[in-house]
């Protein structure tokens, strides 16, 4: 075991807190996204998992479902639309007290019908006379609710809010605007690596300076010209190929540089063993250097892929509102102004932008492993 | 099987010359090493060969042909370097069969090839498995099998055993050998190890500084060197430097020193014991190795010169007693002031 040292337990610590500041937001944002909206909007969410009481009211059915039996007429009914599993233990049938009876027990109306509610929410409204009300009579109840959970907040927001179209719209987006800067930048990366060209040293600096350059700065540039070339050949400005450029373009400089940076620790001796063995450039690179270099195409990817998911402000400038092209994270901000009272349409929106970054970031996260060139030289 | 022609090569770095016109003619079917300090040119030299560094200046033919503009996979050279150099995703059979696969041999061609290689050095149980489990040994024989199965007119080997424990440079070395006999291709061998280079060598290049010194089979350079680097670089220990004019207590009757000669040259496992006043040379011995097969003795003599001497185990010396050396006339080499052997 290592020592354990003031340093060490304090990186143990703080790694704690991380993973602690990480997985609490996100867990109660997901056990949010599964709670009732109504329960969502008066309790937090770790008061999910235990039985709470709630107070309601209720409405009983009116005169179409009585029914006669002998002398009386009765309503047989229950007070919860579905099955929920609350288990009522008071109620009452005025404003004025609203716990006034035991479960079981009968409780008189001022027009001296009687009710009784059962602890499952069926009750029986008796009274002499036949009922003449549409409406029926206000129950309050006092009821303890067991832990519930549904998936119907999900339904909502992706089939009705649309925000199941824009998670495939940001899919449409974020594949190739991943994909196209890693193709060109592992050619690219290469070359810079590799090949002796003139000029090599100073192209490598270029990009490097490159990286210190905002987006922000030249968004607006880019978008001009864009929208220029568009003109020119009757493509409109606001397309996915325009996003696909253009989060390419803003991708290209980091992607070399982490590429390049990468490559160069490849085993020289072994591009050059390739070499003699009658390899041009392009077959070291398809069957050399890209088969080695999966573990940094994976976590480059990772990166470009999350950057691109979690992008609004590129995604609002090259991309339009419309159902058919709005990204999840413009479509979110939008909910937010318009639903921003609907919890429950915030937390599960939220969630779902979310789900594929850790999807992602779980599944690929073996890749990080750099374990693939152990072997081919002398460690 | 090719003969290898170097004229007056010369490579430039940013201006830095680095082999300054280099004359060679390597025979069909010789084992040729490059041997030579870190930092010689003697690598450098065989990347020239090998197509891996352009040549600044002159002329590299292999087999008649000039090479100087043929690509490195077309020169029919093939090179095993010193880290191996596999590649680490493919398995043993993929390792040796990746030239061939790009040449576009017939599969059944090079099933045939590779399987013939890999029986030559005894790895065919081998094929199935990928470089990171396979020993350094295993490692290198494989790199070695790599370069067989092409076939090529020359072999050219980079230091391929420094990576490798001392036993298994030895056990390789004698392989290698047997390489060179059974296949009896032109191989072209870098390395800084002098007794690599006189085991394997039919013929010597000794390079300093981006020049050849001497180029000769290996008894040549033990017996006659041509100057003061090459008498030094081979042989272990290196050749004891006496200088003649400080007056050291050397008994010049006896030695018929030539006209220009500032210094004398013995090697250490000439030197041996005499208990005769009239011995050539005389010290104080500082300190004792015993070997087990000889002794290594260093012994001081006037002004702070140390010198070796590789001595019989049974001979009676103490630390810090007096010694007096002799040796036998043929086995004397001088040198003029500038290092130039003098016979």
């Amino acid at each position: 075991m290592k020592k354990l040292t003031f340093t060490r337990i304090f990186s143990q610590l703080l790694l704690l807190l991380f993973v602690i500041a990480w997985i609490i937001p996100t867990f109660g944002l997901f056990i949010s996204s599964l709670r009732d909206k109504d329960v969502l909007a008066i309790s937090g969410w770790w008061t999910s998992f235990t039985t709470t009481e709630v107070n309601e009211i209720y409405r009983t059915k009116g005169k179409e479902d009585q029914i006669n039996e002998g002398d009386y007429y009765f309503i047989k009914s229950n007070l919860f639309d579905e099955k929920q599993g609350k288990e009522i233990y008071r109620f009452g049938v005025t404003s004025k007290n609203i716990d006034e009876y035991e479960v079981g027990e009968t409780a008189l109306f001022k027009d001296e019908t009687e009710i009784t509610v059962f602890e499952n929410g069926d009750y029986i409204w008796k009274s002499k006379e036949e009922f003449t009300k549409k409406k029926g009579k206000r129950i309050f109840v006092s009821a303890k609710s067991p832990p519930s959970f549904t998936f119907d907040n999900y339904k909502e927001v992706l089939l009705k809010e649309g925000l199941g179209q824009a998670f495939l719209n940001t899919f449409a987006v974020a594949l190739p605007a991943t994909l196209i800067p890693l193709i060109i930048c592992s050619y690219f990366a290469y070359a810079l690596t590799w090949m002796k060209f003139y000029g090599r040293d100073l192209l490598l600096a270029t990009i490097i300076a490159s990286l210190v350059v905002p987006l922000q700065m030249c968004l607006i540039p880019v978008l001009t010209i864009y929208n220029d070339f568009g003109a020119l050949f009757g493509v409109s400005a606001k397309s996915y190929p325009g996003i696909w450029m253009a989060h390419t373009g803003f991708g290209l400089a980091s992607t070399t540089f982490l590429l390049w940076n990468f490559l160069k620790t490849l085993p020289s001796e072994m591009i050059e063993a390739a070499r003699v063995d009658g390899a041009t450039h392009y077959d070291t690179f398809i069957k050399i250097v890209v088969p080695l270099s999966i573990p940094s195409f994976a976590s480059i990817f990772i990166l470009q892929f999350l950057w691109v998911w979690n992008d609004l402000l590129v995604g609002l400038v090259f991309l339009d509102k419309h159902p058919s092209e709005i990204i999840l994270t413009a479509k979110l901000k939008e909910l937010l102004g318009s639903r921003g009272e609907n919890w429950e349409i915030l937390t599960t929106g939220a969630f779902v932008s979310m789900t594929v970054p850790l999807f992602i970031f779980f599944s690929l996260q073996r890749y990080f492993i750099r374990g693939l060139v152990a072997g081919s030289v002398k460690g | 099987m090719a003969k290898v022609n170097l004229k007056s090569v010369k490579k430039t770095y940013d201006k830095t010359e680095v082999i300054h016109g280099v004359d060679l003619d390597i025979n069909s079917g010789e084992f040729i090493v490059f041997v030579g300090p870190s930092g010689c040119g003697k690598s450098t030299l065989l990347r020239m060969i090998a197509g891996l560094e352009d040549i600044t200046e002159g002329e590299i033919s292999i087999g008649g042909e000039v090479v100087n503009k043929i690509i490195a996979a077309e020169r029919g050279v093939a090179m095993v370097f010193q880290s191996y150099a596999l590649y680490p995703h493919m398995t043993v059979f993929d390792n040796m069969s990746f030239a061939l696969k790009q040449a576009k041999t017939p599969i059944d061609e090079i099933k045939s090839r590779v399987l013939e290689s890999a029986k030559i050095l005894q790895i065919e149980s081998l094929f199935e498995r990928l470089p990171k489990q396979l020993s350094g040994g295993q490692r290198q024989r494989v790199a070695i099998g790599r370069a067989i199965v092409r076939n090529p007119k020359v072999f050219l080997f980079d230091e391929p055993l420094s990576n490798l424990d001392a036993a298994l440079r030895v056990q390789t070395r004698i392989e290698i050998a047997k390489l060179h006999n059974q296949l009896a291709a032109t191989m072209i061998y870098v390395t800084h190890d002098q007794v690599e280079a006189m085991t394997l060598a039919d013929r010597i290049v000794v390079i300093n500084q981006g020049i050849i010194e001497q180029v000769g089979t290996p008894i040549e350079l033990y017996n006659s060197p041509k100057n003061q680097f090459v008498a030094e670089f081979i042989g272990s220990p290196k050749m004891n430097m006496i200088n003649l004019k400080n007056g050291h207590k050397l008994n010049m009757t006896n030695l018929n020193i030539p006209s220009g000669a500032t210094k004398i040259g013995i090697r250490p496992e000439h030197l041996n014991v005499s208990n005769d006043n009239s011995s050539k040379l005389k010290g104080t011995i500082r300190h004792i190795e015993n070997l087990g097969e000889h002794l290594l003795c260093y012994i001081n003599l006037e002004k702070n010169n140390e010198i070796t001497a590789k001595l019989d185990v049974n001979s009676s010396i103490k630390i810090n007693e007096n010694i007096h050396l002799d040796w036998h006339q043929n086995h004397q080499h001088f040198f003029d002031s500038s290092g130039v052997s003098i016979d």
